[in-house]
């Protein structure tokens, strides 16, 4: 089980495996080499093939390094690119490895004759999994292999970009050093860069959506945002980093909003591109406006009046 | 801790006097207390909800006796359980989990359909009590697969009402687990397109199908599918015009009744064209209906103090009562949850004009008059601060 021990080094096998990983790996070179196999793995570069063992430690390093650089962005980035391995493995995988790592995440698994795999409540929630479109009954959601797969790629992103564990009092200096070197290799964050917004993305409405909607409106407020990119005819790869910058603004609340859910906006809207942008619609939902200062409203205001 | 008791009784008005006799007394003959006493952080209220909190007990005769000789008007402990509940500040708690507790207060005061009565509103209670029985029945119990015998509920003594769900799942949800639950049960970010989408069978542009939930469908998909269906099915010409749909619209839904429905229950909303708008209002009308408005912090806080249940609410005098969920649908606070003497009279002078209806009967109150009035009401408007005694 060794393999998949270090395909999975965030399960508890994987754990297992690290147990005995002394100072010893903490080496300046070893050090600088995990770094090196982490920008790969963010960049979706493969990583020349090591024993299990290199690989795991490979992961311990990683996250050691990315908690030093702390920043969230970076980490997220790392998370997804180790779910993304993760969960590509699983098809080409022996079948029983889906239910090994399933349970690893969500114990109270059970296969199920109608839709494959049933899970708990409570374990669905700690999986940080979000609830409100989820096929829930009497306490618990049910799910097919595919559907499992998607699962387990957010657990794993959690899990592994969860970096409370790492304590950075006990790091040597030499984490740290490491750390700056290579801070300045992280992938740039591409948002926006070579974007040219144009006159619906420039109104003052929704300039103050960009910045982040409250909580029960970041859905319209999604939508707005996705009807300005459609009339300012941005390319849709450019309206989806647009809608994920607008979910990270948004995401503060009692309840978390996803980039997942503002993306889905954009797909909807650039599907039905003939809606109408309304600044009624945006006003009665209680988005932040300034239809003073706004030049559409202006221009449809002397529409009228001509 | 201060003494708060003995200072504060010397310049207590008549009234308040009569409040902390009759909540001492009520203390002596019923004693309540909270599953896990010895974990909880309590909190008192004399002159406010919470004057004092990181209070704990060692025993459930402690904390009885600390109530006889203190007569605090609230009484709260903390939903969470903790190593040493007293411990300030927070984090040297030992926090060890925490009951799962909704809170709902919502305001029907301007629901339109009826005249608000401000002194006391059974209207009011009467809408935040079916509330309390459809988050227990459709969210606790059927979405959640919480059992009754983990589910307590308890009136608040005031607005509202609690529910506590315990048992060891739930006491190990992390904040943001709770926000999930929140999440489902308001359903603010419901976004309705997600249930509805066009499959594309062939080139043409007409050959698509629209596919939404079956009736097999888990979750708010289900809910959805059960509003919109039922109305299908029973919607006559007066429905179809609260939904402003058009009578030609309503004419052919109606001819095509049966057709829809056996579609619906497969997961095909097209068996006739031209219903997007329909959809849309009824899947609206499904969030409205089916969602609920609930104090959220109460529930993801875990540091959160509560009511105790079976306890006097200082604003009321009304005991925080629970009610086995079978008996809630008859439950009326204003002659459910009295805490004293029906028989028992005051003469009070009233500080407002209106009615209040308590204990059965409608008491007539003007301003400045006095009025012979049963000491469940004397207490209640005297807590209220609407009387005075006389
Ligand atoms: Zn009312």
């Amino acid at each position: 089980m060794d393999d998949f021990a270090a395909d999975y080094p965030f399960s508890s096998k994987g754990k297992e495996l690290l147990k005995n990983i002394g100072k010893e790996a903490l080496t300046p070179q070893r050090v600088e080499t995990a770094g090196q196999r982490m920008l790969d793995s963010m960049t979706g570069s493969r990583t020349t093939s090591t024993g299990a063992r290199e690989r795991a430690v490979d992961y311990v390093l990683a996250r050691i390094l990315l908690a030093a650089i702390g920043r969230p962005s970076a980490t997220r980035k790392y998370a997804a690119a180790i779910a993304k391995q993760a969960v590509e493995k699983l098809v080409e995988s022996p079948e029983a490895y889906l239910e090994t790592l399933a349970k690893d995440f969500l114990p109270s698994i059970r296969p199920t004759e109608a839709s494959n795999y049933s899970v708990s409540l409570a374990d669905y929630l700690t999986s940080g999994n979000p609830l409100l479109y989820a096929p829930l009954e009497k306490g618990q959601l049910f799910f097919t292999r595919a559907e499992l797969a998607e699962l387990l790629y957010n657990a794993i992103k959690n899990r592994v970009g969860d970096l409370s564990s790492v304590s950075l009092k006990t790091l040597p200096p030499m984490v740290f050093e490491a750390a700056k070197q290579l801070e300045p290799r992280l992938p740039k964050e591409k948002l926006l860069s070579g974007f040219k917004s144009g006159k619906y993305l420039e109104l003052p409405c929704i300039k103050a959506v960009r910045a982040g909607a409250a909580e029960g409106r970041r859905y319209y407020g999604s939508m707005a945002l996705a009807i300005a990119c459609v009339k300012d005819g941005v390319p849709k790869e450019d309206a989806l980093k647009l809608a994920f910058e607008y979910a990270e603004n948004s995401a503060k609340g009692s309840s978390p909003y996803t980039a997942r859910e503002a993306m889905q906006t954009i797909d909807w809207v650039y599907r039905n591109p003939s809606i109408g942008f309304s600044c009624t619609k945006i006003r009665e939902q209680g988005l932040p406006t300034e239809c003073g200062n706004c030049p559409l409203a202006n221009e449809r205001k002397r529409e009228r009046n001509a | 801790m201060p003494e708060p008791l003995a200072e504060s009784q010397q310049h207590d008005s008549l009234g308040r006097q009569l409040v902390r006799s009759r909540f001492r007394s009520f203390y002596a003959r019923s004693q309540p207390y909270p599953a896990e006493l010895v974990r909880r952080e309590f909190g008192f209220g004399f002159t406010k909800k919470i004057d004092y909190r990181h209070k704990s007990f060692s025993s459930r005769n402690d904390f009885t006796d600390y109530l006889l000789l203190e007569i605090p008007f609230f009484v709260s402990y903390s939903t969470a359980l903790y190593e040493k509940p007293s411990a300030t500040p927070m984090n040297r708690k030992g926090y060890l989990g925490a009951d799962l507790v909704f809170d709902l207060d919502t305001s029907y005061e301007k629901d339109g359909e009826h005249e608000h009565n401000p002194i006391l509103c059974p209207h009011c209670l009467e809408r935040v009590k079916e509330d309390c029985i459809r988050l227990a029945e459709d969210f606790l119990l059927n979405d959640f697969g919480v059992s009754e015998n983990e589910l307590t509920i308890n009136y608040s003594g005031s607005k509202g009402y609690h529910l506590h769900v315990q048992n060891q799942a739930v006491r190990q949800l992390s904040a943001e687990a709770r926000k999930q639950l929140l999440s489902y049960i308001t359903a603010t970010e419901l976004d309705l397109t997600r249930f509805l989408r066009k499959e594309q069978f062939g080139q043409r542009k007409d050959d698509y199908v629209i596919r939404g939930p079956s009736w097999q469908a888990r979750g708010w998909a289900k809910k959805l599918f059960t509003t919109a269906h039922s109305f299908i099915e029973k919607a006559e010409a007066k429905e179809f015009k609260e939904e402003h749909i058009s009578s030609q619209r309503a004419k052919k839904i109606t001819e095509n009744r049966a057709i829809i429905l056996n579609k619906m229950n497969e997961g095909n909303w097209d068996a006739l064209r031209g219903m997007d708008s329909v959809w849309e209002k009824l899947l609206r009308k499904a969030v409205v209906l089916q969602s609920l408005e609930v104090d959220k912090a109460v529930t993801y806080d875990l540091h959160r103090l509560i009511r105790l249940e079976d306890s006097l609410h200082g604003d009321t005098g009304f005991v925080a009562k629970k009610i086995p969920l079978n008996q809630l649908h008859d439950f009326k606070p204003h002659e459910h949850a009295l805490a004293f003497d029906e028989k028992q009279t005051h003469w009070i002078k009233s500080n407002v004009t209106g009615t209040l209806e308590i204990q059965g009967q409608k008491i007539e109150l003007t301003e400045g008059k006095l009025i012979e009035v049963p000491e469940n009401a004397a207490i209640y408007l005297l807590c209220k601060q609407k009387a005075e005694l006389k």
